[in-house]
C-alpha cells in the first residue's frame, strides 16, 4: 500500500532527526577516538624523556665512575707504585756483594722512608674513596671532618650547622648526602671561587633539609650549559636514589643556593 | 517558578554582558568576538521578548538568532583554532552554508515565517565540530578559556536536541505541556550562562595579554 504524503513527511522527519542526532554521535566518538591517541601519543613522548633522562643519568655516572677509576689509578701509579719501584731496586742493590756497611744503612733508610711514604699515601687514598670517620661515627662527623679540611685549607670558609640526629643503620644512603656535600664543597672552591660557605641541615618531621650556601661567582641557572654538568648530573642521580628533590638559586656573582630535601627512611 | 527563573536568565545574561565590557579593553582578540556575541545575543533576547510581549509574531527572529549566532561564533572559533587548514574550512563552511540558507529563503520566501529544522541542523552542527575541536586541540596546548568552548557545545547539542524533539512532536501531532520545552530551554540556558561565568570570573583575574 503506498504511503500517503503526511506519512512520508513523517518519516523524512524521523530520518533527518536521526541522522541530526548520529551526527552529533558521530562527532563525540571521533572525537573520544582521536583525544585517546593524542592522549597515548603524548604519554609515549613523556615515557621516551623520562628514559632519555634516566640514560643520561646513567652516562654520567658511568663517566664519572670512569673518570674515578683513572683519578685512582693515577694516585696508585704517583704515589704507591713509583715508591714501591723503588724500594724494590733498593732491595735488589741490598743484595749486591761488595756493597758496604755505610751504604747498605742508607738504602735501609731510604726503604724505610719510602714504605713509610707509600702507606701515608695509600692511607690518603683510602680516606679519599670513604673517610673512615663517616663508616665509624656516621654523617655528622664525617661532615665535620670534611668541613675542617676544607677550613685548615684557609682559602674558604665554611661553616657548618646541624639539628638532625643520623640514624647509623642508614649509612649507605647518608653516604649519597655525604658526597653531594664532597661534590658542593669541590665546586665552590674550584669554579664558584667561593671564599665562605654555609651548611644548614635541618628536620620537619621525617623530611630532612639541606641548604647550602656560596658567596662565589655563581651562574646563571637559566643557562643549561653551564649548570648541566656532570657533577649536578651526579647530584641529581643521587637525590633520586634518596626519593628527594633540590632547587638550584643563583645569579651571575651573586653565590649559589642549594636547597635539598629528602628524608632518609 | 517559571516567571522568577525567566526573570533569572535575563539576568544572568545581563551580568555577563556587564562583566565582559568591564574587562574587555584588557582582553585579547578572541574574547572580544565572543563579547559581542554575547551582546548580540542580549539585543535579540531583548527583541524576542518585546515582540512577544506586543504580541506581534517573532519566529523570524529564530533565524536572525541561529545565523548570527552560527557567524559570531564560527569568526570566535577560527580565532582560536590553530591548523590553517581548519580555519580555511571555517571560512569555506560559514560562506557555504549562511549562502545555502540565503538562496533557501529567496527561493522559497515563505518560509521565512516557520521554523526551519535544516536551518537550526546547519547552524549548529558546525559549531558542534569546532568546538569539538577546539576541546581537542586544548589537549595538549593551554586551555585558553575553556569555558568559552564547552559553554556553547553544550548548549548547541542541549537546544538543537530540544528543537529537534519539538519539531519530532509537533509532526506526530502529540500533545504535551508547553512549559515542558520552556523549562529545559531556560535550565538549559542558565547552565550555560553559569558555565560562562565561571570564564569571565577568570578573565577578570586575570589579564590576558594580547
Amino acid at each position: 500500500m503506498p504511503l500517503g504524503n503526511e506519512e512520508i513527511k513523517i518519516a523524512q522527519t524521523i530520518i533527518a532527526v536521526a541522522l541530526a542526532f548520529l551526527s552529533i554521535a558521530l562527532v563525540m566518538i571521533l572525537f573520544f577516538y582521536f583525544s585517546r591517541k593524542k592522549i597515548v601519543q603524548k604519554e609515549i613522548e613523556k615515557r621516551e624523556l623520562e628514559v632519555n633522562h634516566q640514560k643520561e643519568l646513567l652516562h654520567s655516572v658511568l663517566v664519572t665512575q670512569e673518570a674515578e677509576r683513572k683519578r685512582i689509578a693515577q694516585d696508585l701509579h704517583d704515589d704507591i707504585s713509583s715508591k714501591l719501584n723503588v724500594v724494590a731496586l733498593h732491595t735488589h742493590l741490598l743484595s749486591t756483594p761488595d756493597i758496604t756497611d755505610l751504604e747498605r744503612t742508607e738504602i735501609m733508610q731510604q726503604i724505610s722512608d719510602l714504605t713509610g711514604k707509600a702507606l701515608e699515601n695509600s692511607r690518603r687514598i683510602a680516606h679519599d674513596l670513604l673517610p673512615p670517620v663517616f663508616e665509624r661515627f656516621g654523617l655528622h662527623a664525617g661532615i665535620e671532618e670534611l668541613v675542617l679540611e676544607f677550613n685548615t685549607s684557609k682559602t674558604m670558609q665554611v661553616t657548618y650547622t646541624n639539628s638532625v640526629k643520623f640514624d647509623e643503620a642508614k649509612n649507605d644512603k647518608l653516604l649519597h648526602v655525604f658526597r653531594i656535600l664532597q661534590e658542593l664543597l669541590n665546586n665552590s672552591l674550584r669554579h664558584g671561587k667561593a671564599t665562605q660557605v654555609q651548611i644548614i641541615m635541618t628536620q620537619q618531621n621525617d623530611q630532612i633539609q639541606l641548604q647550602y650556601t656560596d658567596n662565589g661567582i655563581g651562574f646563571e641557572v637559566h643557562d643549561s650549559s653551564k649548570h648541566r654538568g656532570l657533577g649536578l648530573k651526579n647530584i641529581e642521580s643521587r637525590v633520586g636514589i634518596l626519593n628527594g628533590t633540590f632547587q638550584v638559586e643563583s645569579q651571575s656573582g651573586q653565590g649559589v643556593q642549594y636547597n635539598f630535601n629528602f628524608s632518609i627512611v | 517558578m517559571l516567571k522568577v527563573l525567566n526573570l533569572f536568565h535575563y539576568f544572568i545574561h545581563l551580568v555577563n554582558i556587564v562583566l565582559l565590557f568591564r574587562v574587555y579593553r584588557n582582553q585579547n582578540y578572541s574574547v572580544k568576538v565572543f563579547t559581542w556575541y554575547i551582546f548580540a545575543m542580549g539585543v535579540l533576547q531583548l527583541w524576542v521578548t518585546i515582540l512577544s510581549k506586543m504580541h506581534l509574531n517573532n519566529l523570524y527572529l529564530s533565524h536572525v538568532y541561529f545565523i548570527t549566532q552560527f557567524l559570531f561564533l564560527s569568526h570566535y572559533f577560527h580565532t582560536v583554532l590553530i591548523d590553517p587548514r581548519i580555519k580555511k574550512g571555517i571560512r569555506i563552511t560559514t560562506i557555504a552554508l549562511v549562502s545555502i540558507i540565503g538562496i533557501q529563503y529567496v527561493i522559497y520566501p515563505d518560509m521565512f515565517w516557520e521554523f526551519n529544522l535544516v536551518e537550526i541542523y546547519l547552524m549548529s552542527m558546525p559549531i558542534i565540530v569546532y568546538a569539538t575541536m577546539h576541546l581537542y586541540q586544548m589537549l595538549d596546548q593551554p586551555k585558553v578559556n575553556y569555558n568559552f568552548t564547552l559553554g556553547p557545545l553544550m548548549y548547541l547539542i542541549g537546544s538543537m536536541s530540544l528543537f529537534l524533539f519539538n519539531f519530532l512532536m509537533n509532526q506526530f501531532r502529540i500533545k504535551y505541556p508547553a512549559d515542558v520545552i520552556m523549562w529545559f530551554n531556560i535550565i538549559l540556558f542558565m547552565g550555560y550562562h553559569l558555565i560562562l561565568f565561571t570564564q569571565i570570573i577568570r578573565l577578570k583575574k586575570t589579564k590576558v595579554c594580547h
